[in-house]
């Protein structure tokens, strides 16, 4: 499956992304395993209160593990470089084919809008430009785009990337089944890959989405567009959007958390609740992975991530108690588990669990209800 | 106003701790052209495939391939011409360090 405005790659293009998929794989294979091994002989024990900083420091003086490090951001760096020189040799096409796209929903940018800080002054994965670099057109959503789908090596629904959107879904039609919203608006939308999913398993509502980007949104509306679903997209913070109280009957994430200003979380959720009527259903879809089940070396590379891959914001998502903060937030039947990865939600068919399956086989999930 | 410009390299970038940022260099260049190697073995093998197709030479052919004298003259020529560009850098360490210890200035 694609879609009208993915970039395409020609044969070197190819070549290039295939290599950068297979030296990743390469580096977290067999190379990572022994990193792993170098780490756990330099652990002070799990009494330690310092336990992973401390060994994080001293892998740094092994040459193995600095020249691993390196050659992992280098990997990175050279991914955003050859997808970016691939768009650009096809960015005139790009701009004509989101010209060519269907009259379908709208985006609105607002030139006064400001992006968060912590977004403003971090390329997230090391992305050029970052979420909100804006090119004037959709160049830096085509960037996200095709990058995200190398980045995630096609394990999250292929070129559509979309498996997040369909999981959502997923666990609303499970546990919602005879939920027919007429508002939906998802937070830092994107590029549109789980909006779109969405949207289409309820097509008797309006959707809209926010995020940071403008080249995004223009990316995201023209590819929405193409593939047949409205969604009206506008600029916005997740934590002040643009819209009055009560406006929706859904609103939901999907990996959004850990792109927030740690400490916001309960303030992401306080915004959920003004947006929603009464009776509204909250819904946020995060990275499985949970802190406290971390071992030694999975909390190292949660640090070499934060570090050198422009990832800061993962520990605080992944540490959160959600169904305290949901609650504090004013949400009653609050689940929180785990829902089977898929690309094609079902109504009434089961796929929560309270165990995650692992990375890109379950997502965590929680969701939770506006009482009337 | 945020500053939305398009950048070509990511922020921040944290030096790897206790690594050299020359070698960190070098491990970006050595990706890059590793990359660069990829294509070119991936573009040949396309060429000899396309070539086997169209009824010309295959595969099987480039292998067992045999140059005669001319041939393998020339391609000695390639080699080596390849190699004194690449290393060039080191030859001329060499003699500049062999200049200095004669004391003959650098």
């Amino acid at each position: 499956m694609t879609h009208p405005m993915l970039p395409d790659a020609n044969h070197d293009e190819m070549a290039e992304q295939l290599f950068v998929r297979d030296f990743k794989t390469f580096l977290s294979g067999a190379v990572e395993t022994e990193q792993r091994a170098a780490a756990l002989t330099l652990d002070p024990g799990k009494r330690h209160n310092a336990r992973t900083e401390q060994v994080f420091e001293r892998l740094h003086d092994l040459d193995s593990f600095r020249s691993w490090a390196s050659l992992r951001r280098s990997a990175q760096e050279l991914m955003w470089d050859v997808v970016g020189a691939s768009i650009g040799r096809q960015a005139r096409d790009l701009e004509d084919r989101a010209h060519a796209a269907p009259a379908l929903g709208s985006v609105t940018i607002d030139p006064e809008f400001v992006t968060p800080a912590h977004l403003a002054d971090t390329d997230v994965h090391l992305m050029p430009g970052g979420y909100q670099g804006d090119d004037g057109g959709v160049g830096q959503g085509a960037l996200m785009d095709r990058g995200g789908a190398v980045y995630m090596l096609g394990r999250n629904g292929g070129f559509m990337n979309d498996a997040r959107g369909h999981t959502a879904a997923a666990h609303l039609m499970e546990r919602f089944p005879d939920f027919a919203p007429r508002h939906i608006l998802e937070l830092g939308c994107g590029i549109g890959s789980s909006i779109v999913p969405v949207a289409s398993y309820y097509p008797g509502a309006e959707t809209h989405g926010i995020d940071v980007g403008a080249s995004q949104l223009r990316y995201a509306h023209a590819r929405a567009a193409h593939i047949g679903v409205p969604v009206h997209l506008r600029l916005g913070d997740a934590l002040h959007a643009p819209f009055p109280d009560q406006s929706f009957d859904l609103v939901f994430t999907c990996v959004t958390i850990h792109e927030l200003q740690p400490g916001t979380i309960g303030a992401m959720l306080d915004e959920c609740h003004r947006l929603l009527r009464p009776g509204g259903i909250v819904l946020h879809l995060e990275v499985p992975q949970r802190y406290e089940k971390m071992d030694l070396w999975e909390r190292i590379r949660d640090e070499i991530e934060a570090r050198y891959n422009n990832e800061p914001n993962w520990k605080a998502a992944i540490s959160a108690n959600y169904t305290t903060l949901l609650g504090q937030a004013g949400f009653s039947g609050i689940v929180v588990g785990y829902q089977d990865a898929t690309t094609s939600a079902q109504r009434g068919r089961s796929g929560f669990g309270v165990e995650s399956k692992g990375v890109f086989r379950s997502w965590a999930v929680m969701s939770a209800v506006r009482p009337k | 106003m945020t500053d939305t410009s398009v950048r070509n390299a990511a922020i921040p970038r944290h030096p790897i701790e206790g690594l050299p940022d020359t070698q960190d260099q070098l491990f970006g260049m050595l990706t890059a052209l590793a990359a660069q190697l990829a294509v070119t073995r991936e573009r040949l093998d396309t060429v000899e495939r396309l070539a086997q197709a169209a009824g010309l030479f295959g595969p099987d052919d480039v292998d067992s391939f045999q140059p005669d004298g001319a041939s393998s003259q020339a391609r000695d020529g390639i080699r080596q011409h390849l190699i004194a560009r690449i290393f060039r850098p080191v030859q001329d360490a060499s003699v500049r360090t062999a200049r200095l210890l004669r004391g003959e200035g650098a």
